[in-house]
């Protein structure tokens, strides 16, 4: 119940700054544009992209880049951002958990997000319930991924300058430069169960409707064990690391 | 309550020297020392207690709080608080803690208050009538009805500490801690926040462990000092006996028989003022300087409380002028 108290407050901080979702929305909608521009120029060009035609490619960036916004990196810094200004001390004299904490800010700070595409998965997909536990069960695999390396939080004194190199992994890893799918069978494989292409190409290939309900399964299994893993690795991590916080600030 | 038993703490520093080359040297060869903040401090605090923790800037007071709320993990030594080590921060014990640090809100910065007191009542399981009712008098005593609804960011330093006042105790803390509570409160909050933190102390028996360079907040709500400086406790008692050695000043109201000083006055050792008819301020190094009075011209003799804030002042000059010796 607490947690759910958490994740409402995020949402209506979120609401608040209406500019903000607007110039969200648009900013990567001029990326989206850019992009489709890149790969028509692409296909005009007589290029072979594993069958992919335009439409196709249209639909399938319009869900990575939205999986960008979706799937952010924020908690990644959240932790960092606390150790530095002192706020963490705060989070610590209260009797919650900091992980589900801040996934439930972060879950509430999306949840107008993850609303915008409830109606168009009711309406259009085959297998509506699936699409949203596997959304869900990807939110929760990323949410937890991040938080792993929010840990450097406590060793590093700024933490930004993992951004770039985020943003460099997902863009190369999640599908969000390319259908994974065009890579060679191998390379593809190996490539499609991390974390990133997790929450990009095989998110963008479900709500597209490419993949069974066995497939949806599969993914939103192995989104469960990375989960497990993460959060144990974070809860381990955090109650060793948390000695070197000194509660700058206060 | 609170058991300290030889408790140490110590910061990391960085130390450069200025300069583009020293600049360049630490980037491949960082010194580090150790400030030592807290330095074997010993101390118990039974239930109820009102505690005030004074010091110098840098003595220790913040880190102490920290080590008694958890939020740092002892160097050395021993620390007990509830019954709890607070550096575990088990859910029970944080649930009997209050912890307000004036430099840092508590307050969620985009909302109202109340959003940020809603989620406090669910995180701490505060029954609905009772976080009504606590919330109303607290409202009302601190003069903050009618900015309960307003965003957090557009309100005064001021309305910001007292809704971070509110967000500590809402919850009915055992303990609580309090770190410059009256920061930017203006004159009429600070002695409504005096009268609330002692009815608190007499309804809940709650102990308050209070610091403060305001010494107006001291005297108003402390009955014993724990005075640090460097890390270590330098007095713990009352606060009627706190005093600096090189100022041992003993104030003392006499009230004689006839309308003149009582015989055996010996100026040499004493200081005099008159306050009104057959009544004086005498004032001397140690109380053993009156035994040259003739008691029997005297028919009452009341010690007054040291003056606080002479006694500090006259303490940290003396810092001041020993560390411009050493240096």
């Amino acid at each position: 119940m607490k947690y759910l108290v958490l994740m409402r407050n995020a949402f209506k901080r979120k609401m608040i700054y209406r500019s903000q979702i607007v110039l969200e929305l648009f900013t990567n909608g001029i990326i989206y544009f850019t992009t489709i521009c890149l790969w028509t120029s692409v296909l005009n060009s007589g290029a072979d992209l594993a069958g992919y035609d335009k439409n196709q490619l249209s639909t399938y960036f319009l869900f990575t880049i939205f999986s960008g916004i979706l799937f952010s990196f924020e908690p990644c810094f959240t932790l960092g951002n606390a150790i530095q200004n002192g706020s963490l001390s705060v989070t610590l004299l209260r009797p919650v958990n900091y992980f589900f904490m801040d996934y439930a800010r972060q879950l509430g700070s999306k949840l107008f997000y993850i609303l915008l595409l409830v109606p168009l998965i009711l309406l259009k997909a085959k297998y509506p319930l699936s699409l949203i536990v596997y959304i869900l069960s990807a939110f929760s695999m990323f949410y937890a991924f991040m938080a792993v390396l929010s840990l450097v939080g406590f060793i590093l004194e700024n933490t930004w300058p993992l951004r770039p190199v985020l943003s460099a992994l997902f863009m190369l890893l999640s599908g969000q430069l390319f259908p994974l799918d065009i890579l060679p069978e191998g390379i593809y494989k190996t490539l499609v169960f991390n974390p990133f292409s997790l929450v990009g190409y095989v998110f963008s290939k479900t709500l597209i409707g490419s993949f069974e309900l066995e497939a949806i399964f599969l993914y939103s299994c192995i989104n469960g064990v990375y989960f497990l893993l993460f959060f144990i690795f974070f809860q381990h991590g955090f109650r060793k690391l948390i000695y070197r916080y000194e509660g700058v600030r206060a | 309550m609170i058991a300290c038993k030889d408790l140490k703490y110590s910061y990391p520093v960085f130390n450069k020297e200025p300069g583009f080359l020293n600049g360049l040297k630490d980037f491949f060869h960082r010194e580090i020392s150790y400030v030592k903040a807290i330095d074997g401090v010993n101390c118990q605090i039974g239930q109820g207690e009102l505690i005030g923790l004074l010091g110098e800037n840098g003595a220790g007071k913040t880190t102490l709080m920290k080590l008694l709320s958890g939020i740092l993990t002892p160097q050395g030594g021993e620390v007990s608080v509830l019954g709890y080590a607070p550096q575990r921060r088990e859910h029970a014990f944080l649930q009997d803690i209050g912890v307000m640090f004036g430099q840092k809100t508590q307050l969620i910065w985009d909302l109202p208050a109340i959003d940020t007191f809603h989620s406090l009542k669910v995180i701490y399981g505060i029954e609905e009538a009772a976080f009504k009712k606590d919330l109303d008098f607290l409202l009302e005593k601190l003069s903050l009805k009618d900015k309960l609804f307003v965003p957090v960011r557009k309100l005064s330093l001021g309305q910001i500490v007292k809704f971070n006042l509110i967000a500590t105790v809402i919850h009915r803390p055992k303990l609580l801690m309090l770190d410059e509570p009256t920061i930017g409160v203006d004159i009429l909050s600070q002695s409504n926040i005096h009268d609330f933190l002692l009815s608190y102390n007499q309804i809940y028996g709650a102990t308050i462990l209070l610091s403060s360079h305001n010494t107006k907040d001291i005297r108003a709500v402390a009955k014993r000092i724990l005075f640090l400086d460097k890390g270590q406790v330098l007095y713990d008692g009352p606060l009627s006996q706190f005093r600096f050695s090189d100022n041992p000043q003993h104030s003392y109201v006499l009230r004689t028989k006839t309308d003149s000083l009582p015989a055996g006055f010996d100026a040499s050792r004493m200081r005099c003022e008159k306050i009104d008819t057959a009544s004086y301020h005498i004032s001397v190094q140690t109380p053993g300087d009156l035994s040259c009075l003739d008691f029997s011209d005297i028919t009452s003799i009341q010690e007054e409380e040291s003056d606080l804030d002479e006694t500090l002042k006259a303490f940290y000059r003396a810092q001041n002028q020993a560390r411009g010796q050493d240096s």
